[in-house]
């Protein structure tokens, strides 16, 4: 896609609020609140654009970009102590049950983090398999024991 | 309490209706800023990597990449995000703005600037 900021900012004030909330379920240092994430998310997707050749579609080309920013960020601030949600304001997060599934789905490796993020995002097994690499029927194999796993480690609460 | 499909229901709902949650004038700051910021990352490959604290190595970075690549004049305002706190530094009599992470001390970011900039 051609290097221009007028399809950058179309694009950003499409799907900000998918950005947006892939920036807030990755828990990252104190010093990062979900503005940081998200503006270096922009940054890559900026960078990003010009190789972006519309073989998938945006959503998930955003997607994509959006999570491998949070894994590499997650990393970056994981050595250092104090790390808090970076939503930790938001009050659905105090709800117990709830915080119970969402440190579930954090405790989950890649890829199968990523894949479930994003069928709770509402993406197909297809696109899953696009934003991941693997193939449809890696995704649903990892999709399904990842959910089984998640389902055993509520239940057992 | 739910069962597990009421609650991963619940999470999906709650994420769907997750929205961005500052004006679309704050989003075409944000907007310019990466753009600003992801120009000029690509001249970062000179940068110490060992650098203790990313957030004020990036600051740093582009401060320093201003001053001695970008702009001869090194007057520049990194309009990073609207809340941070900007410090200003003179170099040679040319002033350079940049802004970086409130918790970053300024007269830290200063020296490593310097010491970059030897």
């Amino acid at each position: 896609m051609e290097l221009d900021e007028k399809t950058f900012k179309e694009l950003i004030h499409n799907h900000r609020d998918l950005i947006w909330r892939i920036c807030s379920c990755y828990r990252l240092n104190a010093a990062w609140t979900t503005e940081d994430a998200f503006h270096e998310v922009l940054c890559n997707l900026w960078k990003g654009l010009g190789s972006f050749d519309k073989r998938s579609s945006e959503r998930t080309w955003i997607f994509r970009v959006a999570t491998n920013t949070m894994i590499s960020l997650t990393r970056i601030t994981s050595n250092q102590q104090n790390a808090q949600p970076a939503e930790h304001q938001e009050p659905s997060y105090n709800n117990e049950p709830y915080h119970d599934l969402v440190g579930m789905i954090e405790a989950l490796p890649e890829p199968n983090r990523t894949i479930i993020n994003a069928h709770i995002q509402g993406f197909s097994h297809a696109e899953i398999a696009k934003i991941t690499g693997l193939t449809l029927a890696a995704v649903a194999m990892r999709l399904s024991r990842s959910l089984h796993k998640l389902r055993k480690q509520y239940n057992s609460k | 309490m739910q069962n597990f499909d009421q609650q991963l229901q619940h999470h999906k709902e709650e994420q769907q209706q997750k929205r961005y949650p500052h004006t679309e004038a704050e989003l075409d700051k944000v907007i310019l800023s990466a753009v600003q910021d992801g120009s000029l990352i690509e001249h970062k490959a000179t940068f110490p990597e060992n650098h203790k604290q990313h957030r004020l190595r990036s600051a740093i970075a582009e401060a320093a990449v201003l001053a001695a690549i970008i702009i001869p004049s090194a007057l520049y305002l990194h309009n990073r995000q609207i809340e941070r706190e900007l410090t200003t530094i003179d170099i040679d009599g040319q002033r350079i703005i940049f802004s970086c992470n409130k918790e970053c001390d300024p007269a830290e970011v200063l020296d490593n600037f310097k010491t970059i900039i030897k």
